[in-house]
């Protein structure tokens, strides 16, 4: 168990690492990162500022290291765009990717295993083709179209709920589900085939006859359904972090993503690099969770 | 940004044979209806631009916002116009062409590496398959929107960055699955007997290998269809994809959804279309891979 934390925690670094690297490259190779970085009235002199604060003058590797002590540091530096030094806009930005991102996952995950199992305990009647129509059309419409059609209908038509910004509960709603539907078909889809594994096993069948009641029958269930939906999330969650940028956009939810798409419109690099790191952090701790996570669920993985 | 064709093959030792039961109409003509939509959608993306009754970029504001045939429009606008008069349905072709050549160019592109990876990495093994499996790693957990979002902000949106972008990522789940495949290949008999009958490795994997695992190659490539066309739609969608005026399906719909209220038509006419194809590369791509190794897979 701890080589494999190790091993993990190793490549959770390496991702970041390589992502970082990227950023810097990238900046590098466009020709002059300090034009990246400045305003597009911005003097020569500003520009030769620019140059000395990022160390132009330098060689390479000794801007690099510069580059990557200043990120763990914490320091983005000052976005001319904005107006505002970086981490404070990503600091503004971060509760709303957490919240949006979070009623989703919420909201996948319960309807996605409510949906699964529904579908698997009534297999072969109509509950099961509704929840599988579902499955399949979650997975095939496109997380903006959705959110298109959702704003279409319950916006724009019904006037029922808001198409844009942030503020009250109600602003959640729509984005909530229009993320959350993928996941949500995916893990229902999941929930369906392995609760119908976990219903044919020895295990349930000696139950039954035992004469258990269906609540301890589901909790048991539950926890054998668990480790392939949660294998499944942190495959996902790279999916989720894409459409979370999609649905901020179309929904003007004031997070990460629509920060990020705001600063491309903007040519905001110092924004851009920041956004990059952060989420490539975000992701990576929340894939190695997943990772270690088996451990404490399985305890035939502990025992390897 | 689904670029990875299915996270179902990632999924080894997960069961999924119970999935095949319900469904039996969609099963079984899920070939006719798949292979209609694909169809449509590869020779709408070869001859659409040709056969398109506008001009796709052509700009006339004394037409716009034409509703659609049967909703009070007519027949020179059969989809309707959108807000700057440009036709929807010359659009919407010239759509599928760009949809059409992102996703064979990143199939084709990462197909070739995923294979060459995965057929290196299972045949030689050792300190080899141990770094290249690691990279595979590393760029499956890799969220690629973050490097659409560099590169756009750096270089501008573009086709070119569209392909690369898709192609960086898709290659690794061909990899992943492909060499679990030639692992299994290599210690088979006629693997063996090609060895004792002296045949070198080029040999074996150009006559044994690699004819054994186009099944898979096949499956992956057409899922990835669907992944591509979703992944290019998202990007165009969010501006750093295709770059407007060029019509795209994503980029319709990002402009449509400005116009939600007076002009519906804009918003669901493309995202029809793109479902329409994603989900028949998913339905196609999941009817060979049942259909296409009665004795494999699964």
């Amino acid at each position: 168990m701890y080589r494999y934390t190790l091993q993990r925690l190793l490549q959770a670094l390496i991702v970041v690492m390589v992502a970082v690297t990227v950023v810097f490259v990238m900046a590098r190779l466009s020709g002059n990162p300090a034009l990246l970085l400045a305003p597009s009235e911005a003097s020569q002199a500003d520009l030769a500022a620019i140059s000395k604060s990022l160390g132009l003058d330098e060689p390479l590797y000794v801007q690099y290291i510069t580059f990557l002590s200043k990120i763990i540091r914490g320091d983005f530096g000052q976005s001319f765009t904005f107006r505002a030094p970086v981490s404070g806009l990503i600091m503004q930005a971060l509760p709303y990717s957490f919240e949006l991102g979070a009623t989703s996952f919420i909201f996948a995950s319960v309807a996605g295993l409510a949906l699964g199992t529904t579908a698997a305990l009534n297999s072969g009647t109509w509950i099961d083709s509704v929840a599988r129509y579902v499955a399949l059309i979650g997975q095939s419409v496109p997380v903006f179209w959705l959110g298109i059609l959702l704003v279409l209908v319950f916006a724009a038509k019904l006037r029922l709920l808001p198409a844009f910004g942030s503020g009250t509960p109600d602003h959640l709603i729509l984005p909530t589900i229009a993320l959350g539907l993928r996941p949500l078909a995916s893990i229902a889809r999941l929930t369906r085939s392995a609760t119908l594994e976990v219903l044919r096993a020895e295990h349930t069948l000696f139950e039954r006859s035992k004469g258990v009641s269906q609540v301890v029958l589901l909790s048991h269930i539950f926890r054998n359904v668990s480790l392939p939906v949660i294998t499944l999330s942190g495959i996902q969650l790279g999916d989720l972090l894409a459409g979370s940028v999609v649905i901020e956009t179309l929904f003007g939810w004031p997070g990460l993503g629509l920060l990020a798409i705001q600063a491309v419109g903007l040519r905001d690099y110092a924004v851009i690099q920041a956004v990059v790191t952060v989420d490539t952090v975000i992701v990576v701790l929340l894939n190695l969770l997943v990772d270690l996570s088996y451990g404490f669920l399985d305890p035939r993985v502990r025992r390897q | 940004m689904g670029i990875q064709p299915s996270t179902d093959l990632l999924l080894e030792g997960v069961p999924v044979a119970a999935e095949r039961r319900s469904f039996r109409i969609l099963k079984t003509h899920a070939p006719i209806f798949s292979g209609t939509v694909l169809l449509i959608f590869v020779l709408a993306g070869i001859f659409g631009p040709l056969v398109a009754p506008h001009d796709p970029v052509r700009i006339d504001l004394q037409h716009n916002l034409q509703p659609p045939l049967l909703f009070g429009g007519n027949w020179t606008y059969p989809l309707g116009t959108d807000s700057l008069g440009r036709d929807v349905l010359s659009r919407m072709l010239g759509g599928a062409r760009v949809s059409f050549l992102v996703a064979f160019t990143v199939v084709f592109i990462s197909g070739s590496i995923g294979l060459l990876v995965a057929v290196v990495s299972g045949y030689v093994g050792g300190v080899v398959d141990a770094v290249l499996m690691r990279l595979t790693d590393a760029t499956l957990a890799f969220p690629l929107i973050l490097l659409a979002i560099v590169l756009a902000s750096i270089f501008g949106a573009s086709t070119k960055n569209v392909i690369i972008i898709l192609a960086a990522g898709g290659w690794a789940s061909y990899a992943r699955v492909i060499r679990s495949e030639v692992l299994s290949l290599k210690n088979h008999e006629f693997v063996s007997m090609s060895i004792v009958m002296g045949g070198g490795r080029v040999w074996i994997i150009g006559r044994h290998i690699i004819p054994n695992v186009l099944s898979s190659l096949v499956v992956l490539a057409t899922l990835q269809v669907g992944a591509a066309i979703l992944s290019e739609g998202s990007l165009s969608f969010l501006g750093i994809g295709v770059p407007p005026p060029n019509p795209s399906w994503g980029g319709m719909l990002a402009n449509g959804s400005d116009y939600l209220t007076v002009a519906w038509w804009l918003a669901v006419f493309p995202g029809v279309a793109l479902s329409l194809t994603v989900l028949a590369s998913n339905l196609m791509g999941d009817w060979l891979r049942s259909h296409s190794d009665p004795t494999g897979m699964r």
